[in-house]
Parts: structure tokens; C-alpha cells; sequence
């Protein structure tokens, strides 16, 4: 029972309380020294770079700084304007203006985290202020950030583009309409729940107020265009597009909105790099586990297993995504996916679903893992933001996280809509 | 203890900035067609994986590297306190190994990168750096804490 030792170890080492990381490790070089067969343990370091020493992961940093410096520059406050000034009027206005400023800041920021604090700390205390519910605040936070990593650029995506040898560019595009259609399921959950609860409406803004909003957000509305326009048209790879992103964050930060200023840089990039790294270093020591997994055929054997009980794709999914939906309750995302992408790979090859189909569907899965306990990232972020109990968040949640598992459905069943733009630019590259 | 943590994080961004210098030279070469930079690639991985190594290094002055508490959490105070030691001995273990083996990667190493004249072993060298940083950052973090179950032991027997 070779896997049994593998993870057995590793998730006894987690649930102890050991960093993702050095557990990953250690069960694997226990199992090395337990079973290896011979092979030696310089296999450990060795994977630990080869898992982080690959150029489409350079798009990582990049993508990172690029939001840390848009943040600085001042894009969060003007993008929280220019939605008010469009969705504001409707009643709940603020709620929607939540959901609107994720979708657009998704277009240059690859994590949910960032997003929610970055939309949290201006709106949270906005919408408290104005008679909101906490609660409910800390909520369509939580919920709305989800949106970040499904629409490009995503750091997850980059990160099961290279696990799952897919496309980063194709896996970004499949991204564009769940996550538009996202921000459409949580408008509808809001416009209910608003309704019923009378929330307020903020004054119908003149069309010189409207015009003015969106001059001022018109460098933050530019980002995603020239993002995803240069990586749609295959003018430039995702890393070069993150190295743009950063560029184009400096010049708006430094040149146009002039909020930036040299001495935040030594703490951005800093922040930057630590935050990089600790994401990074699991990627490597998930490289030591996926080549046992590749070396051990434990992939083999999910297939033989799972095809003896059900050959049809359709069922499969169905598996698949209760199975992560478990997974992003119980661990970070990034450490379910790194995990189990290497397990699950090979039966997806094996039934013909394709990987890109599947890529979009799992971090779909686990960006929904991040609103429940006991492993809920976002939830506990914005509970402490908006100072209420994570227990009311997560009732207040639930609404949203019913439309956020609608798109999920959706998506993994109509692989035509995931895969339309992805398909669409086939061609152009 | 905490010069080094900090000392370590600005290598990192140092690190990280030199990245995104090398990043914009790439683009600018294959965009302008002015010059042509071939080495940029292999240079650019060598420092992203410095950038990773020394990063997460400071991440273990921090504390921050990403774990899961909330079973330990629950328990008494004093098995969180042993259940503490275990696992960060565990980590030490793995760290001296990984120190060890990384260690003779370098040795071994003789091949050079494609495009510049440079050894390959400094890529693995990272690894030997960043987890000995790894085992000092440990050891700041455990000996307070070992200094603190006595001192509380002696102020309440």
C-alpha cells in the first residue's frame, strides 16, 4: 500500500500543523527511505527545483507585483468610483459595486486574497457605514473574489497549466465567460436579497459624474484589455504579459495617477517575493510527490479503479467535483491541486475529457473551497474585516455560494460555453 | 534573529527586481528587434528560483509559510506545545537532508547553461543556501520558546 504511506504521511504531518511544504517533503522522503527501491533521495532537491525551474511560472511574480502596484497606485479607489457611478443606483448599490470592481480588477490581479482585501478594506467599512449588514458586507466580499482566478490573469491557472501541460493562454481564455457569468449569478443573488431587506441606493449619478468616473478609472479599465488582448492575440506569452502588466502598473502608478511613490517599492517588492516564494516552494516539494506518483503509476491505478465502476465522462465529472469540492473545504487550493492533478491526469486523458475543460472546473472547485470552513481563506479575511463572527458570515454566505455552485454545474456540463473563446482564437495564434 | 528575517526579505526583493530587470530586457530585445539578448531566459529561471529559495527562507523567520491549525488549535496547551517541538524537529530533520543531498547535486554538477557561461550547479546551490537559512530561522524560532516553557515552568511550579 505504497500510497497509503505517501499520504497517510502527509496529511498526519498537515493535520499536526506542519507548513504544506516540509510536509509534502518529509512524507516523501519517507517513503523514499521506507520504499524507494534505490532511488536515491537527491531525487528530493532535485524535483524541489525542476518543479519551480519553468518559464511559464516567471508569469507568477509578475502577476503579483503587477496587483500590488496597481493597488498602490491608487486603481482600487477609482474603480470603486467609476462602479458606482454605474451599478450605485440600483438598490443595494454598494453590493453591486462589490461585484463590479472584482470583475475588472480580475482582469490584472491572478488571486482572490489580494482582490478581497483590496475591495474589502474601501468598501467593507462603506457598506457598514451606510447601513448594511456586516455581515453581508463581509459576504459579497468573500464571494466576489472568487471571480479574481477565473478571469485571466490566475495564478491557480498558471499553476495547473504547467502540473497538467496545457496551454496557460488557452487555460486563461476558458476562464472569460464562467467568470462573467459569475458576476451575472451573485447580481442576481444580491438583487433578492437587497429587495427584501430594503438596502440603500445611492443617488443616480448625471452623466457628467458617469463621464468623469470613468476618465479617471479609464487606465485601471485599460489593464485587462491590453492583458488579455496581448495574450488573446498571441502577440505575447502569459510571462511576457505579466512583465507588460508590471510595466504598464508602473508608468500608471508613477506617471499618470502619480500615488505611487519610490519609497513603497522596497515593501512591494519584498512582500511580493516572500509571497511568491511561499507559494513557489510548495510547488516544488509538490514536484518531489507528483514524480513519486508518475514513478509509482499511482495514476494507473485511479483509472483501472474508477473505470471499473463507470466508464462515462459525464459521471466522472460528477465525481471529480464532489471530490474537490471536499478537497477545497479541508486544504488550501493550491496544495489540493498540486496533490491531485497528477493522480487525476491520467484518467482524464483516459475518458477524453479535455484537460483544459477540466483545469477551469477545478479551480472553479477550489476557489469555491476557499468560502468554507474549516479552511475558508476568504471567509476568515473578511470577517475580520468587517469585525463579526465567521459563523454569521458563513450564513450569510450561503445564498451566494448556492449561485457560485450553479455556475460550477454549469460549466462543467457545457464544456462548449467553457471552451467557446479558447476555441475562437485557436486560430490567431 | 530578526536583522537576518528582514535582512533576508530585502535579498529577496532585491532578487525579485533584478528578475523583472531581466523579464523587460526580454521583451524589449523580442519586441523592438533593436538588440539581441539571448541568455535572458536561462537567467531569468536561475533568479526566479533564487528568488523562491531565499524567500521562502524568510518566510520561516516570519512564520508565514502556508499550514494548517485548526485541529492543532483545539488541543491543550501542552500537547500543542509538544506537538510544536515534534514538528518543528521534523522540519529540521528535513532540512539537514535536503541541505545534505542538494549539497551533492552541487558537487556532481559540471554542466554549463546553453547561453551563458555559467554552471548549472548555482541553480542547486540555491537549495543549500536557502534551507541552511531555513535551519537558522528554525533555530531562532525554537529557542525562545524552549527558554519560555522553562521560565514559566519556574514562575509557576
Amino acid at each position: 500500500m505504497s500510497l497509503g504511506i505517501l499520504f497517510g504521511t502527509f496529511f498526519l504531518l498537515l493535520l499536526a500543523g506542519m507548513p504544506v511544504v516540509f510536509a509534502m517533503g518529509l512524507a516523501s522522503a519517507a517513503f523514499l527511505v521506507v520504499i524507494g527501491g534505490g532511488i536515491p533521495l537527491t531525487v528530493i532537491p532535485h524535483q524541489m527545483v525542476a518543479g519551480i525551474d519553468n518559464f511559464p511560472l516567471l508569469a507568477i511574480p509578475f502577476f503579483f507585483l503587477a496587483g500590488e502596484l496597481m493597488n498602490a497606485a491608487g486603481i482600487t479607489q477609482r474603480l470603486v468610483a467609476f462602479a458606482t457611478a454605474v451599478v450605485g443606483h440600483i438598490r443595494g448599490g454598494l453590493a453591486y459595486v462589490v461585484i463590479v470592481t472584482n470583475v475588472v480588477m480580475a482582469g490584472f490581479s491572478g488571486t482572490a486574497l489580494a482582490d478581497a482585501s483590496a475591495t474589502g478594506s474601501v468598501l467593507i467599512p462603506a457598506m457598514k457605514r451606510q447601513g448594511y449588514h456586516a455581515e453581508f458586507s463581509a459576504a459579497i466580499t468573500a464571494a466576489a473574489a472568487t471571480i479574481g482566478p477565473i478571469i485571466p490573469p490566475s495564478i491557480p491557472m498558471i499553476i495547473y497549466a504547467v502540473v497538467a501541460e496545457v496551454s496557460v493562454g488557452s487555460l486563461f481564455l476558458a476562464g472569460v465567460i464562467p467568470g462573467l457569468l459569475m458576476g451575472t449569478y451573485l447580481f442576481a443573488v444580491v438583487y433578492l436579497i437587497s429587495r427584501r431587506r430594503g438596502y440603500p441606493v445611492q443617488a443616480r449619478s448625471t452623466w457628467r459624474e458617469l463621464v468623469t468616473a470613468t476618465r479617471r478609472a479609464s487606465w485601471a479599465l485599460m489593464a485587462p484589455v491590453i492583458i488579455l488582448g496581448g495574450i488573446v492575440t498571441g502577440v505575447v506569452t502569459p510571462t511576457e504579459a505579466g512583465v507588460l502588466a508590471v510595466i504598464y502598473s508602473l508608468a500608471v502608478g508613477f506617471g499618470v495617477h502619480r500615488e505611487l511613490k519610490v519609497p513603497d517599492l522596497p515593501g512591494i517588492f519584498c512582500r511580493t517575493a516572500v509571497g511568491t516564494a511561499v507559494i513557489m516552494i510548495i510547488v516544488g516539494a509538490s514536484g518531489v510527490m507528483g514524480w513519486l506518483v508518475a514513478n509509482m503509476r499511482i495514476g494507473e491505478t485511479v483509472v483501472s479503479g474508477v473505470t471499473a465502476l463507470t466508464q462515462s465522462p459525464w459521471m466522472i465529472l460528477l465525481l471529480m467535483n464532489l471530490f474537490f469540492l471536499i478537497v477545497g473545504c479541508l486544504m488550501d487550493p493550491l496544495a489540493g491541486m498540486l496533490i491531485f492533478i497528477p493522480v487525476f491526469m491520467p484518467l482524464i486523458k483516459h475518458v477524453h475529457i479535455d484537460p483544459v475543460h477540466f483545469g477551469l472546473v477545478v479551480v472553479l472547485n477550489l476557489m469555491i473551497g476557499l468560502l468554507t470552513p474549516p479552511v475558508g481563506y476568504l471567509l476568515f479575511m473578511s470577517a475580520e474585516m468587517a469585525e463579526v463572527s465567521i459563523d454569521a458570515v458563513i450564513r450569510e454566505v450561503t445564498p451566494l455560494l448556492i449561485a457560485l455552485l450553479a455556475v460550477l454545474a454549469i460549466s462543467t456540463y457545457w464544456p462548449s460555453m467553457v471552451m467557446l473563446i479558447p476555441n475562437l482564437f485557436q486560430g490567431l495564434k | 534573529m530578526r536583522t537576518l528575517g528582514v535582512l533576508l526579505e530585502w535579498m529577496a526583493g532585491l532578487l525579485l527586481f533584478a528578475l523583472l530587470a531581466v523579464g523587460v530586457l526580454q521583451v524589449t530585445s523580442r519586441y523592438t528587434g533593436l538588440m539581441f539578448v539571448p541568455w535572458t531566459e536561462e537567467v531569468a529561471r536561475l533568479l526566479f528560483v533564487w528568488v523562491v529559495w531565499i524567500g521562502a527562507a524568510a518566510a520561516v523567520f516570519r512564520g508565514s509559510h502556508i499550514r494548517f491549525d485548526f485541529l492543532v488549535a483545539r488541543l491543550p496547551q501542552p500537547m500543542k506545545a509538544g506537538i510544536g517541538t515534534l514538528v518543528t524537529l521534523g522540519v529540521a530533520g528535513f532540512l539537514i537532508l535536503l541541505v545534505y543531498h542538494a549539497y551533492e547535486i552541487v558537487r556532481s554538477t559540471s554542466s554549463t547553461f546553453i547561453t551563458i557561461n555559467l554552471s548549472v550547479k548555482y541553480t542547486y546551490l540555491s537549495v543549500v543556501v536557502g534551507s541552511s537559512l531555513m535551519l537558522l530561522g528554525l533555530l531562532g524560532a525554537l529557542l525562545p520558546r524552549l527558554r519560555g516553557a522553562q521560565g514559566r515552568r519556574g514562575s509557576h511550579p
